[in-house]
């Protein structure tokens, strides 16, 4: 039997006249990719914050390896093994991009030198070695996003949530990121929110999608995609009927 | 990675500050360099909440004047050696502290709001030495009461002892920021996004919150070394705004958010201050500040990360300069 790392169960999270998440509930498998799909405003950023501990849930109930996590603060919850990357990349932009990812190595690590001979490797693995004196504020888009995934890396993550690691790629680049994310796949378990749908599609084992706070489909790639509802919610009312 | 030079540049600067102890200074040199080290040492405590976080302080004369206050009175009042008064003056000017800074990073207050808070902080302080009248002397001020040079009960006759406790203080508060490695990786990720620093693990109000105590805690010491060096205290010149902002300029003008940079600013600063007042204090008063003026204009416009960022801006423009020969002479071929 598959092991359920992370249980999400019947969370709602209300924004004044806002219902930003509405009885959420699903689960992510050990070593699984969870796709997390759904128009803008539908709910997907603000998920991972509550995930995460940015924001605290209205109701409902987050258990991660059998112990709730809700109401813990996120660096308590990165300690605990989560960790997340931003939707908009949040490099530490007066450090230098050695520096940014040594500050992510150093709260698991007991010694500072330690920390420090784990930032090459990280650096490496996402193909930043070379840029390693440049400062975080002076990357490229591209760079960027491998920075905030080198420092979500940098943690080193049970469970990783990437929010839209493949905004602003090119198609090339996207390939790359795509195998990057399979290599993880073997060690870690992870959660995806993308707008891209060729990228869904291939890395994700099963997809949620989410409308206006609520989940309205959960299944496999195929199912999804052949979903009339998602279809709904995606190209709105009428649009089957057209095509 | 670069090998961490402080250690190194640390140890000769305090050779050579243990044997400037020796040369036959006239006292007003030696009183310039006491003064000096003050800065520093108030700087380097500044620098750990300000600088390395960026919370930026403007009243952290509070913090001198709790320490000053607290120390004299004890001593006053219940004859407590400044010794043992300087600690109860840390302690206290942690509380003072955590009475703004706990609410104020629980809520995220930063930017110009903290700036804001901290500056009424200082004032409120100001205001209450004033109006404790019976206990602080209020506007007048309080002096020391003389004793003969006792190390026990921290009073000297001449300068040179001043010189080397202010010596020993800059030293400690220098090397503690020193080893401070991680706290001060910290600070800079949450200077630069607390919410990315959160997400990594780091526990941005606890870091937040050790910075200010310690911040507060070496500041008021100063503020013990300053009454009995100075021997008298007002609220105006130990809780004023001059003081906050001499203390941010030194820090800003070196280079914040580095170890040697509140050091390297009072160097600078404070003897040029000092002798641009002698010099054409009598003759023309005010010119001093006009040219302290200009001076903090030109570090802003051509160093503002401070005068430690100086080699870097040197090699990059030299390294910009190779490039454009290279380029041009690319050309040519």
């Amino acid at each position: 039997m598959t092991e359920k790392v992370l249980i999400v169960d019947n969370i709602s999270k209300r924004f004044g006249g806002l219902q930003a998440t509405n009885q959420v509930s699903f689960h992510v498998n050990k070593n699984e990719i969870l796709g997390i799909i759904g128009p803008n405003g539908a709910g997907k950023s603000t998920l991972f914050n509550l995930i995460t501990g940015f924001y605290f849930i209205d109701s409902g109930s987050i258990t991660y390896k059998g112990e709730r996590i809700d109401g813990l603060t996120p660096d308590k919850i990165c300690h605990k093994g989560i960790t997340r990357t931003f939707q908009v990349a949040r490099p530490f932009g007066g450090l230098s991009v050695a520096d940014n990812i040594l500050v992510a190595c150093l709260p698991k690590a007991k010694k500072v030198s330690e920390a420090r001979d784990r930032v090459h490797d990280v650096l490496e693995m996402v193909g930043l070695d070379k840029k390693a004196d440049s400062l975080g504020a002076d990357l490229t888009t591209l760079e960027r996003k491998r920075l905030e995934l080198g420092k979500a890396l940098a943690t080193n993550p049970e469970v990783l949530l990437l929010d839209e690691v493949m905004t602003g790629l090119k198609p090339q680049e996207m390939d790359e990121m795509m195998e990057l994310i399979k290599e993880l796949r073997k060690t870690k378990t992870i959660v995806v929110v993308e707008h891209v749908m060729r990228v869904i599609m291939n890395i994700s084992d099963r997809i949620i999608v989410l409308d206006h706070g609520q989940k309205i489909a959960e299944g496999l790639p195929q199912e999804i995609a052949e979903n009339p509802i998602v279809i709904e919610a995606y190209l709105g009312r009428g649009a089957k009927k057209d095509a | 990675m670069k090998p961490d030079k402080t250690p190194l540049i640390l140890g000769i600067l305090a050779i050579v500050l243990a044997l400037v102890y020796f040369l036959p200074l006239q006292i007003y040199v030696r009183h310039i360099l006491i003064l000096t080290l003050l800065y520093a040492f108030l700087g380097t405590g500044w620098n750990l909440m300000c600088g390395y976080a960026g919370r930026l302080s403007l009243g952290h004369s509070a913090f001198v004047a709790v320490g000053a206050y607290t120390t004299l009175l004890l001593f006053k009042d219940f004859g407590i050696t400044p010794w043992l008064g300087m600690l109860v003056g840390g302690v206290i000017a942690v509380i003072v502290m955590l009475l703004i800074a706990y609410p104020s990073f629980r809520f995220g207050v930063k930017g110009p709001y903290f700036t804001l808070g901290s500056i009424a902080l200082a004032e409120i302080v100001h205001n209450l030495l004033i109006y404790f009248r019976e206990y602080t002397g209020g506007s007048l001020g309080m002096s020391l009461p003389y004793k003969p040079t006792s190390l026990a009960l921290f009073q000297f006759d001449g300068k040179e002892p001043y010189y080397i406790v202010i010596l020993v203080f800059w030293l400690a508060a220098v090397f503690l920021t020193w080893k401070m490695e991680r706290t001060r990786y910290y600070l800079e990720a949450i200077r630069e996004d607390d919410d990315a620093a959160a997400a990594l693990g780091i526990s941005v109000n606890r870091n937040l919150i050790i910075a200010a105590c310690i911040s507060a805690f070496l500041v008021a010491i100063g503020g013990t070394f300053y009454v009995q060096y100075y021997r008298y205290i007002d609220p105006y010149s130990i809780a004023g705004f001059t003081l906050s902002l001499n203390i941010a300029l030194v820090v800003v003008i070196g280079g914040s958010g580095t170890i040697l940079g509140p050091t390297i600013g009072s160097f600078l600063i404070i003897p040029i201050t000092e002798i641009l007042r002698m010099t054409l204090g009598a003759s023309m008063p005010g010119l001093h500040l006009f040219l302290y003026g200009i001076l903090l204009i030109l570090c802003i416009i051509f160093l503002p990360k401070g005068i430690v960022s100086l080699p870097g801006v040197i090699r990059a423009r030299k390294a910009k300069k190779d490039g454009q020969l290279n380029q041009g002479a690319e050309g040519v071929l």
